[in-house]
């Protein structure tokens, strides 16, 4: 691969980056960034752009999308607005995310109905992409078991007032369980 | 002469409102229904049902547990879980956990290997170059 | 010494503004403004103005170029736009297409 391409500590860039090549960010960056390579984001970097690469490590801060095709690593220090979607998401004691976190290859089938309702319940919080995304490939084929689900998770707030009793107070028992592990273990054991 | 080694099995600790000991959910219980408690609690079996209490929780790998929230202290996931957290102290996610829902906590940390789908809010600024943040 | 490299396989749609040294050797479309040295190696593509101090170029810059020190433009270099720079080294079998401007 080409030498390294990195973004000193007294750069600005506001622009689109792309290339097959790895990135190092110190500085600061504005706009997109995509590559094939590795990204990595200093501690002294300031990033306000959507992210994509083949592996991406984040010690700074970040204002935007990450989206890698291996992984995704969150260092002490790093602080991201934003979603984070990679097969593997590592986040350690010390990184600060505000936003949704996936650890699923984009368009893959979700591992059971909660993401499906969690993407609905996030529509209000997150950018129109991500609720395109999410909510339309993801909630089609689980529209029907989904559906019951929803309305449950809509009324969240006056459920969780609800004192239950040992008996089971809830008005039907909700097929979570079964529904995990056939939605769960049956994708995570396929995919293992 | 050898000495006669005894087993004492003990049942695990039913979940008791108010007792500082630690209460353990064996991997064979089953529960629906809520609990809460001041101690901490460890659940090696499966729940259905919200889940409150002072101390740290524990949910085990093997594990499962579906509820709309989770509150404790601090919370550390080896296993499965369908439903929020609330913690008031840091929530771990270990390797083998498997996880749907929203994060709250002091510090949130994600071991590599874990399957998390949800949402992390995590209270902190951005830096003044990344103006005002969404 | 810091420096920001821009490798080989990426390219820069956009502003660049550096207070340090810069070495393009992939491909910058827009703005490139830099505090210190710049150096266009061979085989980068620079399609923008080009402002800074000492400019070494051995690629490709399509622009204009401004320089507060010196502009070398080593053989191989393809520059088309004018030049403004207090001295300037034009190499043999370097391409040069438009006006210099020494005085600064």
């Amino acid at each position: 691969m080409a030498g390294a391409t990195i973004i000193g500590r007294d750069t600005r860039i506001r622009a689109r980056v792309t290339g097959a090549s790895d990135v190092e960010v110190q500085g600061h960056l504005e706009g997109e960034l995509t590559v094939t390579g590795e990204v990595v984001i200093d501690a002294t970097a300031t990033v306000a752009a959507d992210v994509r690469g083949r592996r991406i490590v984040v010690r700074g801060a970040v204002k935007g999308d990450l989206n890698a095709e291996e992984s995704i690593r969150l260092e002490d220090g790093a602080r991201v607005v934003g979603d984070i979607r990679a097969p593997r998401v590592a986040i350690a004691p010390g990184g600060l995310v505000r936003g949704y976190v996936e650890t699923q290859a984009s368009g893959a089938k979700p591992a059971a109905v909660k993401s499906a309702a969690s993407a609905a319940r996030h529509t209000t919080h997150t950018t129109p992409t991500h609720a395109a995304h999410a909510s339309a490939p993801k909630a089609a084929p689980h529209a029907p078991a989904s559906k019951p689900k929803l309305a449950h998770v809509a009324t969240k707030p006056a459920a969780s007032h609800r004192g239950l009793t040992l008996a089971g107070g809830k008005a039907a028992p909700k097929p979570v369980v079964p529904v995990l592990k056939k939605g769960t273990k049956a994708a995570l054991t396929k995919r293992r | 002469m050898a000495q006669a080694k005894t087993t004492v099995r003990h049942a695990p600790p039913p979940v008791r409102s108010g007792s500082r000991d630690a209460a353990v959910l064996g991997a064979s219980v089953r529960i629906r229904g809520r609990i809460s408690g001041e101690g901490d609690l460890s659940i090696l079996g499966s729940v259905e049902g919200d889940v409150s209490v002072r101390g740290d929780l524990t949910i085990g790998d093997g594990a499962r547990v579906a509820s709309e929230t989770l509150e404790a202290h601090a919370v550390t996931i080896a296993g499965e879980l369908d439903g929020d957290v609330s913690a008031s102290g840091p929530v771990r996610l270990a390797s083998t956990a498997r996880v749907h829902g929203d994060l709250k906590g002091s510090e949130i940390s994600i071991e590599e290997g874990a399957q998390f789908a949800g949402r992390l809010e995590a209270d902190f600024e951005l830096p003044a170059a990344l103006g005002k943040a969404r | 010494m810091a420096s920001t490299v821009i490798g080989a396989n990426i390219t820069i749609e956009g502003e660049v503004i550096a207070d340090e040294d810069v070495v393009v050797q992939g491909t910058i479309r827009g703005k490139l403004t830099a505090k210190d040295g710049v150096v266009v190696e061979a085989g980068a593509v620079v399609e923008a103005d080009v402002s800074g101090g000492p400019m070494t170029v051995a690629g490709q810059v399509t622009g204009n170029v401004t320089s507060t020190d010196r502009v070398e433009l080593q053989s191989g270099a393809r520059v088309i736009g004018n030049v403004k720079a207090a001295r300037i080294t034009i190499a043999d079998g370097a391409h040069f297409k438009g006006n210099v401007d020494m005085d600064v």
